[in-house]
């Protein structure tokens, strides 16, 4: 008993002091958009007395079934059909926390906010001239879904992934690894020059490079992708395929392909990374689902074939529940239902439905306010979760199985080049 | 004893193949020391079954599998500086192998030449084993390395229309069957290159060889990929290597192998991007990678002595002569010529996003035999010709309903169809040149080609299909092949045939119509 007020003391001594230094090491850093109103978050506090610090497995995810989307629901339920382990799935319950935004963010958002202009189809006109959330009270879809897109990861970032491709049937794993550096050429809000290079003849909106490690037979495969301001500019894209040692140019236009062996297609990156043009968006209102936004993927397990991971921590967050069509009526999914922070912008939770409006995948973004190399903490993607219920398959891209992401580091804005593909190598 | 100890190290490696593919997931990193080591590799057991034999050749064999491989590549990248201002890197590629179908197959192990087979089983000299070794210092724009390398120029995955600089080893394996790794005979050189920031972000790329020689190397007489022994042999009975055998000596023997300053090679390459459009033109001026009869000489050494040699050989049952003894000097030389070219490729949008590649090569002076009616087997002269090659690729990827999602999870079906035509300018009805797929007299020779691939069930399979067709000379081949990655990370088996068909006309023979074979391939991959 005297041990366990002892742990109860220090705990709060520890969380004392993480409030007295928090604002110290970040640096006056403000939450955007919080996602609760105050009568809202008393509710959320007094359901927290009874979860907060709680396993939930099989035996108790009907009771707080009502935070987590159906489909994940039914896979806790399910352990052996998900390959779990033999304790099954379990999450714990932690508190609701604010997740504020870099201080150079949201400094952005109070300089351009109101300074956004729009065109008559509601996109921006002076898209690349601003930085920071557009809408801080998204009054649609499309302005939710702007401020999703002016999520700059920082400026520039850099994380290694470990992809297992999973079986849940057969108990096994098919892995990738890559290395993911991107740069945000307008939308800038950490690091000089602010919000956007002057020197963007291209008119780049962002690019990134990819190392494959594996599977080995891709290992020192490289590429690079271009996404324009232009949203009507279709990306370019360049492999380095090291089996051929040859530079491939890819067509990019086909981005409804699904990623060597996974169930995620090009679309499905941040759990969209196409232009918002493409898309019809139509907000439904608030959605209070258990998410991931304090998570240590270190303090995760799992086992070969396991569709989720266990020990994930999950906190009430009211999400912005988005209807997102694409226009194209042939399109590989009929809807998705984007579930956005309000606070972060990340899209925490996606649902997704086949051509003829059958459910099919649901991916979880696991995010953790990660410090930055200028001191800062930013909301960050660590993993994502995802699974195939058609045809019960899974996948998982760790963003911290090897290192933590590295946000707003020195990436050279050279480097998305055919001659760099060559000159790594 | 022998026999036994390759039956058993066959059936280890199978066994091992199948319990080491439990689905246990590997986490084995192949980087090291902080990320400076990066190792890769590969080691494969490739299995080529034969389901038929030319006229007389089943009689050269007591087993069907005239091909067993094993096959081993190591390849290390070492950063010794890696700093934003300097790069310094140390790249390594060596690979060893053991062909085994000798040891199941008494009859192929008779026939085949001793110097053949010494060669043909395993690496006989350091330099075999080293495919490349380079420093790479990278400083700002420039990129200058020095060493063994392989440089690959040209765009098409399979086809060499503007990828001329380093020669072939076709001994084991061909294009599109193995990796270059394994086919391309690295070269020693300098190698620079300057990114500029001129507009269309040009890339210059220079290319000095000293003098270090290498020629192609063609496989051997009997073996899976060469000629049929009962073709070329003087009797189909006699166990004696045939006129390919001492045809193919005698180019290796006076081949320039190795450091002569007459031997040098250089080259230019600028690479662009204007109008959406990739680009790159290149220069080469080497000597060419295959031999030109001196028709005096070569006429000299078949008949006054390598048919007696042969004759010898049959008789004493031994084949110790060798054409490197005969003392009437070279009859091949290697001549130079120069190459221009280039490559193009874009995505052209309204044509379903394709991605569209041009190639081109022209041979000026390019050094060929004449013959009587172009038979290589009556030998006239030498001439040299201008040739114009072009190649047209287009790859496309293709969602197909209910085959796409169901069979291919998702995966789309990619295609890549390749159209080359080559072109001899003023063309002398004597040259010969069946060897580049022309008819006698004929100036154009075509091919087309068809590379099909589709991932199947969240790409645990892989199906790929290979076939090209040729038709002034009406030959063709495909090679369908099924790919299985294990759980993990590390094993794939593939599974397929190789299947050839054509005519036999009078000038272009049908050396590989009657190699059709199931393939079986084991590979652990690094």
């Amino acid at each position: 008993m005297r041990k366990g007020w002892c742990l109860m003391f220090r705990l709060w001594l520890l969380g004392a002091l993480m409030c007295f230094l928090a604002p110290a090491f970040a640096g006056a850093q403000e939450v955007i958009g919080s996602a609760y109103a105050p009568d809202e978050l008393a509710k959320v506090k007094e359901w927290e007395k009874t979860w907060v610090g709680k396993k939930i497995d099989k035996t108790n995810i009907d009771q707080v079934a009502a935070f987590i989307p159906e489909s994940y629901v039914g896979l806790i339920k399910a352990p052996e059909k998900w390959g779990a382990p033999p304790e099954g799935f379990f999450f714990n319950v932690v508190a609701y926390q604010p997740v504020p935004e870099t201080k150079g963010f949201s400094e952005a958002t109070k300089k351009y906010a109101s300074t956004v202009k729009k065109n008559p189809d509601g996109t921006i006109s002076n898209y690349a001239e601003i930085a920071g959330r557009p809408f801080p009270t998204p009054k649609d879809g499309f302005e939710a879904a702007y401020n999703f897109e002016f999520n700059n990861h920082g400026d520039t970032c850099k994380y290694r992934r470990y992809s297992p491709s999973i079986n849940p049937t057969a108990k096994n794993d098919r892995l990738a690894d890559q290395e993911y550096t991107e740069y945000f050429f307008i939308h800038r809000t950490e690091k000089e020059p602010l919000p956007a290079l002057a020197d963007n003849p291209k008119g780049m909106h962002r690019a990134y490079f990819l190392n494959m490690l594996k599977p080995p037979e891709f290992l020192n495969t490289r590429m690079f992708n271009i996404r324009y301001i232009d949203p009507k500019k279709e990306d370019d894209a360049y492999l380095w395929y090291s089996q051929f040692r040859r530079i491939r140019r890819m067509s990019t236009a086909q981005r409804t392909d699904s990623i060597d062996g996974s169930d995620i297609i090009y679309d499905d990156e941040y759990l969209w990374d196409g232009q918002l043009i493409r898309n019809n968006y139509t907000l439904k209102g608030k959605k209070d689902l258990l998410c991931s936004r304090h998570t240590d993927m270190k303090a995760t397990t799992r086992v070969a074939g396991q569709a989720l991971s266990n020990g994930l921590t999950l906190e009430r967050c009211n999400t912005i529940a988005i209807d997102v069509v694409n226009k194209d009526p042939n399109y590989i999914y009929s809807k998705r239902i984007w579930y956005l922070d309000p606070e972060t912008a990340i899209i925490l939770w996606t649902e997704i439905f086949d051509a003829n409006g059958k459910f099919w995948k649901c991916f979880m973004n696991n995010t953790c306010p990660v410090p930055t190399k200028t001191g800062q903490l930013k909301p960050f993607i660590v993993a994502t979760q995802f699974a195939e219920f058609q045809r019960t398959h899974a996948g998982l891209s760790d963003q911290e199985y090897f290192y933590k992401p590295e946000v707003t580091i020195d990436v050279r804005s050279d480097i998305f080049t055919v001659g760099n593909l060559q000159n790594t190598y | 004893m022998r026999k036994r100890l390759v039956a058993a190290f066959f059936s280890f490696a199978v066994c091992a193949c199948i319990m080491l593919c439990a689905g246990k997931p590997a986490q084995a990193s192949s980087q090291y020391y902080d990320g400076k080591l990066e190792i890769s590799g590969f080691a494969k057991e490739t299995v080529f079954y034969r389901t038929s034999w030319e006229p007389g050749e089943s009689g050269d064999h007591n087993s069907r599998v005239d091909l067993a491989l094993a096959s081993f590549y190591f390849e290390s990248i070492y950063k010794i500086t890696d700093s934003p201002d300097m790069n310094i890197t140390w790249f390594n590629g060596l690979r060893y192998w053991w062909e085994q179908s000798s040891y199941f197959d008494d009859r192929a192990n008779d026939i085949l030449a001793h110097n053949d087979r010494a060669r043909y089983e395993h690496p006989t000299h350091g330099e075999e084993l080293l495919t490349e070794s380079y420093l790479s210092f990278t400083k700002g724009p420039w990129d200058v390395r020095v060493g063994k390398q392989i440089i690959i120029w040209g765009q098409l995955d399979t086809s060499r229309v503007a990828d001329v600089v380093n020669p072939l080893d076709l001994r084991r394996g061909v294009p599109g069957v193995d990796n270059w790794e394994e086919i391309k005979q690295g070269l020693w050189m300098i190698n620079t290159t300057y990114r500029s920031t001129l507009p269309g972000n040009l890339i210059f790329q220079n290319i000095i060889n000293p003098g270090y020689y290498k020629n192609l190397l063609l496989p051997y007489e009997g073996t899976h990929w060469g000629p049929g022994h009962a073709k070329n042999a003087f009797g189909p009975t006699i166990d004696s290597p045939g006129i390919y055998h001492w045809q193919q000596q005698k180019w290796n023997a006076d081949a320039p192998t190795g450091w002569d300053a007459d031997n040098w090679e250089l080259g230019f390459r600028v690479q662009g991007y204007t109008y959406d459009i990739d680009w790159s033109l290149l220069y080469w001026n080497a000597r060419s990678d295959g031999p030109t009869a001196r028709v005096h000489n070569a006429t000299k050494y078949g008949t006054n002595y390598a048919f007696p040699a042969a004759v010898l050989a049959t008789i004493t049952g031994s084949d110790t002569v060798h054409a490197k003894y005969w003392d009437g000097g070279k009859a091949f030389s290697f001549k130079r010529f120069q190459t221009f070219g280039g490559t193009a490729q874009t995505v052209i949008e309204p044509l379903h996003d394709s991605v569209w590649r041009l190639e081109w090569f022209f041979e000026k002076d390019s050094p060929f035999n004449t013959g009587v009616k172009g038979s290589n087997s009556s030998l006239t002269g030498v001439t040299r010709q201008d040739i114009l090659g072009t190649a047209m690729s287009y790859s496309d990827k293709y969602n197909i309903p209910w085959f796409t999602p169901t069979i291919g999870t998702g995966k789309f079906f990619e295609l890549t169809l390749t159209y080359f035509i080559e072109h001899v300018f003023n063309m002398n009805s004597d040259i010969v040149i069946n060897d580049r797929n022309h008819r006698q007299g004929d100036p154009n020779a075509q091919s087309l080609s068809l590379f099909m691939m589709q991932q199947m069930f969240n790409a645990s399979w892989t199906f790929t299909f290979n076939s090209s067709y040729y038709p002034m000379i009406k030959k063709w081949f495909i090679v369908p092949c099924f790919t299985y990655t294990w759980p993990g990370e590390h094993w794939r088996t593939d599974i397929g045939a190789a299947l050839y068909g054509g005519s036999n006309n009078e000038y272009v023979g049908d050396g590989y119509a009657h190699k059709d074979s199931i393939l079986f391939r084991m590979r652990y991959e690094f």
